[in-house]
Order: C-alpha cells, then sequence, then structure tokens
C-alpha cells in the first residue's frame, strides 16, 4: 500500500528572491502548495517604540529606514502627519519640491520591483536597464540633498533644501529619456512569451478580496479596484496636476506588472506638470514655534541663538491629540497615527504599512498554487521587508 | 513538425527582445571600473563627518540630537576658565549620515566630507576622535 504525505519546505529567510529576510514555511502536496505560513519580526527595530523617546523632528531619520527603496515617500507621510498634528502647512514652492523628489522615488522603487521581478523569473537583462536608470535618480537625489538611498530631505514646515543649480536641466534630461527606457522595459517584457506564461493567470487576487484584506497601492489596482489617494484625498499639489490612475482588470501577477510600468509613466507626467508651475519663494516655514532661526544671525542676535537651542533641546509640543495621514507611497497607503499627549515626545506612533498588510493575502494567493510560482507571486506583490518588520 | 502561427509569434517577440539588446550594444557604456576609476561625489554628499576643533563652541547640541548617538563629547574648563572640549568622538559605525548634526550646528563645526570609503579592519577603527576627526581619514586599503 501506498501512502503520500505531505512535505514541508522553508523558503528563506537567506533567500535572494524573498527580497529580504522574510521565511515562508510552505507545506507542499507534490509540486503544489497546500498551506503557507509567513514568518515575520526577523528585521524587527522596534521603530514604533523609539519614536516614543525621540523629538517629532529626531524621529525622520528614521523613517527613511521603514521603505528603504522609496525613503523620501516616508518622509513626506510623516512630515505632513506632524503637520497636520501641528496645524501647519509647508510653503508652495516646498509642497512642489516635495512633489517631483516622491515621485522621482516612485519611479526608482518601481524599477526595483520590476528588476529584481525580472531577475527572479530569469530576465536577467531588464535588472541591468533599471538599476542604470534607477541610478540617474538616485544621481539627482545625491545632487538634491547629498544622500542616496536614505534622504532624510524634508522637515516640518518645509524642505532642507532647494534644488541646487543645474538640477532641473539634469531632471528635465531625464524625463526626455526617461519615457523611451520605459519602451525598452516593455519590448523586453510585456509580449514575450516567456514572462506572459510565468505571470499571466498567476495569484489571482480578486477585487473583493484585495479589498477585504486590505490591499493598498498597485496591488489593490491591479485587482480594478479605483483607489489612490493622491486622487481621492489629494495631499500637496495632487489636485493641480492632471494623471491617470492605471486600473487592471484580471488581479493577476501580469496586470499588477502593467500598473507599476503604467504608474512610472504617470509620474513622469506629474513631475512635468510640476516643474512648470513650480513657484519661487522660500522652501522652509517661517514660524518660531517650528522652524529653526537663520544660522547667519549667530551669535549677536541672541533671542533667536535661544529659540534655535529651546527647539532642539525642549523640542516643539503640540496639542492634546491624535491624528491619522495616510499618503499613497509606491508600495500602498503609508499611515501614521499619532497620539500627543502635550509633551515634545509622542505619547503613541503607530505606523500602518502597506508592505505588512499587503502580505497578509500571501497565504490565500499561494494555496494551490505552483511551487515555481511562489517566487513571481511574492515579488508580484513587492514588499520591502524593512516596512514589514519595522 | 509543423511551424504554427504561435511559433513565429515567439520567434517574432525573441528577436524583438535581442534586438533591445544589440541597440544597447553600440550604446556609451555606463558602469565605470572602480577602483581604479573613481566618480566624483555632488558639493552636497554626506560622508564621513569632519569637526573644526578651532570653531567647536562645546555646546553638546550635536550629543543631545543625534538621533543614534554616535557623537560623545567630554566638555571642562579651559585655562582660562572658559568651556571647551575636552575630548570629542563620532563613531562612524554607529553614524547613519543623516545630516542631522551638521544641519543644527549653530557655528558650522560639523560637516560631511566627500569621503566614503570606511570600511575598516577592526571595530575601534571606525571610531573617530580628537585629531583622527579633521582632515582626510587614513584610507586602509585591502590586505
Amino acid at each position: 500500500m501506498i501512502t503520500t504525505q505531505e512535505f514541508h519546505v522553508n523558503l528563506g529567510p537567506q533567500h535572494p528572491s524573498t527580497h529580504g529576510v522574510l521565511k515562508l514555511n510552505l507545506v507542499l502536496d507534490g509540486e503544489y502548495i497546500v498551506d503557507c505560513e509567513p514568518v515575520l519580526g526577523q528585521l524587527h527595530r522596534g521603530m514604533e517604540k523609539m519614536a516614543e523617546g525621540m523629538h517629532y523632528g529626531q524621529f525622520i531619520p528614521l523613517t527613511d529606514r521603514l521603505d528603504y527603496l522609496a525613503s523620501a515617500a516616508n518622509n513626506l507621510a510623516y512630515v505632513l502627519a506632524v503637520e497636520k498634528l501641528m496645524g501647519v502647512e509647508a510653503p508652495e514652492r516646498a509642497k512642489y519640491i516635495r512633489v517631483i523628489i516622491t515621485e522621482l522615488q516612485r519611479i526608482a522603487s518601481h524599477l526595483v520591483a520590476i528588476g529584481t521581478w525580472g531577475l527572479d523569473l530569469g530576465a536577467w537583462t531588464v535588472m541591468l536597464y533599471t538599476f542604470r536608470d534607477r541610478e540617474m535618480v538616485l544621481d539627482l537625489f545625491e545632487m538634491y540633498c547629498g544622500a542616496r538611498l536614505t534622504l532624510n530631505c524634508f522637515r516640518v514646515g518645509g524642505t532642507t533644501y532647494d534644488f541646487p543649480p543645474g538640477f532641473i536641466e539634469k531632471l528635465k534630461e531625464f524625463l526626455d529619456v526617461f519615457p523611451r527606457r520605459v519602451d525598452d522595459y516593455e519590448a523586453l517584457l510585456t509580449r514575450n512569451p516567456i514572462w506572459l506564461s510565468r505571470t499571466k493567470d498567476v495569484g489571482v487576487i480578486s477585487a473583493e478580496d484585495a479589498v477585504a484584506y486590505g490591499l493598498t497601492g498597485p496591488n489593490l489596482r491591479a485587482s480594478g479596484v479605483n483607489w489612490d489617494i493622491r486622487r481621492v484625498y489629494p495631499y500637496e499639489i495632487y489636485d493641480r496636476v492632471e494623471f491617470d490612475v492605471p486600473l487592471g482588470s484580471r488581479g493577476d501577477a501580469f496586470d499588477r506588472y502593467m500598473v507599476r510600468i503604467q504608474e512610472m509613466r504617470q509620474s513622469c507626467r506629474i513631475i512635468k506638470q510640476a516643474l512648470e508651475q513650480l513657484p519661487p519663494g522660500e522652501v522652509m516655514l517661517d514660524l518660531p514655534t517650528i522652524s529653526l532661526p537663520d544660522k547667519r544671525q549667530f551669535p549677536n542676535n541672541f533671542p533667536a541663538v535661544v529659540r534655535h537651542f529651546h527647539l532642539l533641546v525642549q523640542g516643539y509640543a503640540p496639542q492634546e491629540k491624535e491624528i491619522y495621514l495616510g499618503v499613497e507611497n509606491p508600495k500602498g497607503e503609508l499611515g501614521f497615527y499619532i497620539v500627543s499627549d502635550g509633551s515634545a515626545y509622542p505619547y503613541r506612533l503607530k505606523i500602518r504599512a502597506p508592505s505588512f498588510i499587503n502580505l497578509q493575502i500571501l497565504p490565500k494567493v499561494l494555496k494551490g498554487a505552483l511551487l515555481a510560482d511562489v517566487v513571481c507571486i511574492l515579488a508580484s506583490l513587492d514588499p520591502v521587508l524593512g516596512e514589514v518588520d519595522r | 513538425m509543423a511551424l504554427g502561427l504561435k511559433d513565429i509569434g515567439l520567434a517574432m517577440e525573441l528577436i524583438r527582445g535581442i534586438g533591445v539588446t544589440v541597440r544597447h550594444f553600440f550604446q556609451p557604456t555606463v558602469t565605470i571600473h572602480y577602483p581604479k576609476q573613481r566618480r566624483e561625489p555632488y558639493p552636497r554628499f554626506r560622508g564621513l563627518v569632519r569637526w573644526d576643533k578651532e570653531k567647536c563652541a562645546a555646546c553638546v547640541l550635536c550629543a543631545h540630537y543625534c538621533p543614534v548617538k554616535a557623537i560623545q563629547i567630554v566638555t571642562g574648563e579651559g585655562k582660562e576658565g572658559q568651556k571647551e572640549v575636552l575630548y570629542y568622538q563620532i563613531d562612524a559605525a554607529r553614524c547613519m549620515y543623516c545630516g542631522l548634526c551638521s544641519e543644527i550646528c549653530p557655528v558650522g563645526a560639523l560637516s560631511h566630507s566627500p569621503y566614503y570609503e570606511l570600511a575598516v579592519y577592526e571595530r575601534q577603527d571606525a571610531v573617530y576622535a580628537q585629531e583622527r576627526l579633521a582632515g582626510e581619514p587614513p584610507i586602509i586599503r585591502y590586505r
């Protein structure tokens, strides 16, 4: 008499295709997956707790380390949340600069998503091309704020820097070149029979499931749900620029790929319009309770020195209230829920991390899938483990 | 084995993909041969933090504000009774190059240098203190 038994396989945490330290406990019946249990928390740093011991301004560089492929977008989400808590608004020029930098960041993040996904499925060339073009974006970041990956460039009440001379010309150069580069990726992948057979009808997520599991970002829109926070609750300048929200129809891995490709084209459109509308002026709010005084008046202007030290040692204390603010990150809705008790430190800071919530649907999607498709489905959800584990 | 319409389509797509890669053969190279060629960082590049002893006012703001507590300062009384720095150290292994210290320093004593090749063999070599905080850092080559 022949008996069969299920086979257990550990995928990760040291597996190059899990995009970080994700471990999947898979139960297999032959080639098919019976059960999957993601094991999270290997990159846990306790960021939410760390925030409780820091001033509001000190926490900004740590938000870089959430979704490290889109650090400026995390900065923006946090900074906007604190601005909402304080009841202030950044100057116009700062808003435009923030949107331009975050849209560049969205392009960079999607380039990594598509490049590494291609690499996982054996399309090695795409990764080389996407990383070459991501390098152009990173050069722009280095020119703007001095860092390439963890930017830490936005502050409560504005941005740290204005655009340096030569930045806008270089950005326009990039915008001219980039749509043709996206055509190249599409020529390599979109109608490639191997790519199509690996992604079409693989990892299908229905619209009902996507909404029920709380998916956001490209993963939700690929299922055909028209939900983009930039459109639904416009923040910064998104109500003044025209852009389309790309939608999928079937909710399979291929749709998630197409949504990301089209989002990169839309980001280019947004940056072009923002550059046309870019107003002159200050990039930092001049509000004594928040913004640091101009250092050129030190040490003769004594009240300014005192204000400088007061703001950095004591911090600024918002009113006693709680707020939630979510913005559209490349991965989905990144939200910050901040409870203030009226002191200079947050009483509680909760991060709604899009990758973490997008990953929850994985066991459901993987059930019945082939083992070879696990890597494809995981890459199509595009999790970043820095954000999943926080 | 007869070739069907599907096979022709497959071949066409493969040729299209190869066409893209062939076109890239004739485009200028974007990579650089790193240890032999080096790219100059942009002026705002945030590399290793440098400290200017002459400018420092010993206010301890940097050590207080650093989110990862990479800076240690010991202050004391100088010969003429003024406050001065007795010991200053930056742990480059803890530093996350966020740029907050140079941004908040009221006298501009802290600045970011363009040095980025900071790998060391011993843990204590990554701790920059006193004299090692000014000028060019010693670059440890592969041995």
